[in-house]
């Protein structure tokens, strides 16, 4: 929002003063060149004043965080989705991270699952690659909901983990081990 | 084994440096077993849907080693403000660890509704520096326990930055009054990516803002540097350390393993070596006035 500090126009305020001027209580000038202003007038176009440069840096701050999101989107866009890349990074760059991203999603959903249920590892990376594609997003909830969302992709293709209940059973038993060594060494 | 004693019979650990490292599910005995660490560092989003600690952890807590909280989420860098009710999750977690320090990073990982799982580098212009600085004092306010923030490591750099990184990372710190982790790792592997002199970075760093330094490994993939977290620190890493011990004091150094963890013997011995770089006198001792402005980080844990 911009201030206009011109002055105004000779006659300009003959008929009524403008809007802005009721709203700050402000009397029409008796004279074109001269505004005569009580202190508390003054006092009331100062506060005004201030509040529209406030305005004007939050408006600013919102027009900043638009662009940015407008940028971080299209960013992870590109990394995640695989759309066109933006011209402000470099395709070599983006290749590869997108790639290593991707590495990284695998293995800790891996992880997260070697304490649910392991499958064999092509097919496990098969399905996933089907999975990363239909869900570019990684879970907020981190690798262990990537995981959980990752299951029960598998359940609804029916892909249903076959060692879950011995996987389970072998991570709750070593769970058990540490929480006893831990009790014992106290 | 024996590294680990070796470090247990040094009593002067406890004038110096810090020593500490991430504590991770997978290394928990290893790290119940190492009798040098001052303080171990968790993940906060681990454990803040959780109704009560580890047992591990409550044990190193009986030994009088410290808890500080790192988060992976905030989100410092994104468009957005941190979700408050995942500040008041961090904030009960801290109260029930006693920790004394909160750490995120300087990056975003989620725009509108894209998840990354990653840390990904903020475009480093004035607007992006203006939301982010906003964002961290909105963090600031709410959050119960001093905040430090760390550079992160990237192999994509926008080109429409209108700072280096160096200067964006002082900026930010100097704006929102932040304390720094500095990252050797990422600085070293941003070094190697995207082709600056990490010393030139350190010098331009507000150092006396230094809570805690993280140590950590990484590999070359083709051209470029990959800062895994599953591999032991390289040599260049720990001259990095040895040089910013020249600069200034550094409170605390911690290592980080997040990946194909080693043996309790393996991380006895890298603990020791970090044990090593951190004793060994620097040739040119910090000036009085860096010996002054050692934070309170470090106070906080001489008091222990």
């Amino acid at each position: 929002m911009r201030v206009s500090l011109t002055m105004p126009a000779r006659g300009a305020y003959k008929k009524e003063p403008p809007a802005h001027c009721s709203q700050m209580s402000l009397k029409p000038p008796a004279r074109d060149r001269l505004i005569v202003m009580t202190p508390k007038d003054l006092l009331k176009v100062l506060c005004n004043l201030h509040k529209r440069i406030g305005w004007s840096n939050n408006d600013s701050l919102a027009q900043d965080r638009k662009e940015l999101e407008e940028q971080e989107y299209e960013f992870l866009n590109c990394l995640l989705v695989g759309d066109e890349h933006p011209l402000s990074i470099d395709d070599v760059q983006l290749s590869v991270c997108s790639k290593s991203l991707y590495r990284k999603r695998f293995r800790a959903v891996e992880r997260c699952m070697s304490k649910i249920a392991r499958l064999s590892g092509a097919n496990f990376e098969r399905w996933f690659s089907r999975f990363a594609q239909e869900n570019p997003s990684v879970h907020p909830d981190g690798p262990c909901g990537d995981a959980h969302q990752f299951y029960k992709f598998l359940l609804a293709n029916g892909q249903i983990p076959h060692s879950y209940i011995i996987q389970g059973y072998c991570w709750l038993a070593r769970q058990l081990c540490y929480r006893l060594r831990c009790l014992f060494e106290r | 084994m024996e590294a680990s004693n070796v470090i247990a019979s040094d009593v002067s650990l406890k004038a110096g440096t810090r020593l500490g490292i991430g504590w991770r599910p997978e290394i928990a005995l290893a790290i119940s077993q190492q009798p040098c660490l001052d303080f171990v560092e968790i993940v906060a989003e681990n454990f803040m849907n959780m109704p009560a600690l580890p047992p591990a952890l409550l044990h190193l807590r009986e030994l009088q080693v410290e808890i500080i909280l790192h988060c992976i989420s905030l989100s410092p860098g994104g468009a957005k403000r941190a979700d408050q009710r995942k500040l008041q999750k961090i904030n009960r977690l801290a109260r029930e660890t006693g920790a004394r320090l909160l750490s995120d990073h300087i990056c975003f990982v989620r725009a509108r509704e894209l998840e990354s799982g990653h840390l990904m580098p903020v475009p480093r212009t004035a607007g992006a520096m203006r939301v982010m600085v906003d964002n961290i004092l909105f963090l600031k306010e709410r959050l119960e326990v001093p905040f430090a923030l760390e550079n992160i490591a990237s192999i994509c750099d926008w080109h429409n930055s209108h700072l280096d990184e160096a200067q964006f990372v002082a900026e930010v710190l100097e704006r929102t009054d932040s304390l720094l982790l500095l990252d050797l790792a990422n600085l070293y592997a941003n070094s190697i990516n995207h082709g600056f002199d990490p010393l030139e970075y350190l010098k331009q760093l507000p150092l006396h803002r230094l809570a805690y330094v993280h140590m950590a490994g990484g590999t070359m993939h083709g051209e470029f540097y990959h800062d895994t977290h599953a591999h032991a620190i390289p040599d260049q890493v720990y001259n990095l350390l040895a040089t910013l011990r020249k600069m200034t004091d550094v409170p605390a150094v911690m290592l980080e393993r997040d990946d194909k963890f080693p043996s309790e013997i393996e991380l006895s011995r890298e603990l020791n070596q970090l044990y090593t770089v951190c004793t060994r006198p620097p040739q040119t001792v910090g000036t009085a006035q860096q010996a002054n402005s050692r934070n309170w980080f470090l106070q906080a844990l001489s008091n222990n």
